[in-house]
């Protein structure tokens, strides 16, 4: 991995820290979040999740389905997805 | 309209279901259904009360967000796809039933999403919050108890609808008198007799603020069972339909 495509991964790390920050019906601490934090240690629940795919939406431009939404185990899945899709381009 | 009730075990099953089956469920059923809804309706004396809270939806230029709960909503079908009603997004399940159910509604003038439960239930919420951002004039609905109950408790995700969509809450039912009640299910669906008398109750529209979490989510999840459960007994009430075993808040 070069050292734009960590820096890439990062930018898009913070921008879902407050996307998420926003769905999780309880608080996160974000500060202590890695690309290793799974995705359920944020008690999210169906209608978070529902929350999280269109404020997801609004922030990076990527329409995420529910089923690849609930295969993501960690942070890090997540990012690699929106990195993937073109979430960093078209997000901010 | 609703969401036929079924979840993805049942999804999973439509596939492995044989052709004979199939070819019941997507051909024979639909027609069935859709021709004893057609004479039962021509037979039926509809009675409406609190009609302005739909007028006043309609007339809004807001998304409405109809909610019912699912032992009321086949007997809603008919009257609710009438054009003078507004045009509605509906959800049925993966399933076979739901295949059957669809077409039924479909050939009524409803759309309709596919899901019911689980990944299919939430995929299928996220597609109606799409449909109706992409088309405005679109009202959905939802059988807020189902697709498996418990009957009466209401799910967050007619709130969600609401908030995504910029849409506002119509909770309605029916009731008529007299009527036969399938009391094995769980939800008792209600389905009125030849010429009964059918009332149709609106309830006061209910605005869903966008940002609303938590407690205040489950506030207004709770206001609107016991709206729900109220309008029903009031329908109830209209009609002069006793239920031994009346719907009541979980």
């Amino acid at each position: 991995m070069s050292a734009s495509d960590d820096a890439g991964r990062a930018e898009i790390l913070g921008r879902l820290g407050a996307v998420i920050e926003e769905s999780a019906s309880e608080d996160v601490d974000w500060s202590g979040v890695t690309e290793a934090t799974t995705l359920d240690s944020f008690g999210f629940d169906s209608l978070a999740v529902l929350d999280l795919i269109f404020d997801l939406e609004q922030e990076f431009g990527v329409q995420i389905p529910a089923e690849t939404m609930l295969s993501m185990k960690t942070v890090g899945n997540l990012v690699t997805f929106l990195a993937e899709t073109g979430g960093e381009e078209k997000g901010g | 309209m609703g969401d036929g009730g079924a979840g993805p075990d049942e999804a999973e099953g439509r596939s492995q279901a044989g052709l004979p089956r199939r070819i019941l469920m997507r051909r024979l059923v639909p027609a069935a259904t859709l021709a004893l809804i057609r004479l039962l309706d021509w037979s039926w004396r509809y009675r409406e009360t609190g009609r302005e809270h739909l007028e006043r939806g309609l007339a809004s230029g807001r998304p409405l967000v109809g909610a019912f709960l699912h032992g009321r909503s086949f007997a809603l079908l008919r009257f609710m796809s009438r054009p003078r009603n507004g045009r509605w997004l509906s959800m049925c399940s993966k399933s076979l039933d739901g295949d059957a159910m669809a077409r039924v509604e479909e050939a009524l003038g409803y759309e309709v999403v596919r899901g019911s439960s689980g990944r299919d239930g939430l995929q299928a919420i996220v597609d109606m919050i799409r449909r109706v951002r992409a088309d405005p004039g679109l009202g959905s609905c939802l059988a807020v108890d189902g697709s498996r109950g418990p009957r009466g408790r209401v799910q967050g995700g007619i709130l969600s609808l609401a908030q995504r969509t910029g849409g506002l809450i119509l909770p309605v039912t029916l009731s008529a008198q007299p009527a036969l009640v399938f009391r094995k299910a769980w939800d008792r669906t209600l389905l009125p007799a030849p010429f009964a008398r059918v009332d149709v109750v609106f309830g006061e529209l209910l605005e869903v603020p966008p940002k609303a979490k938590g407690e205040a989510f489950e506030t207004l999840r709770l206001d609107l069972q016991h709206r729900l459960v109220a309008l029903q007994a009031e329908a109830d009430r209209l009609s002069g339909h006793h239920d031994p075993e009346p719907v009541v808040a979980p």
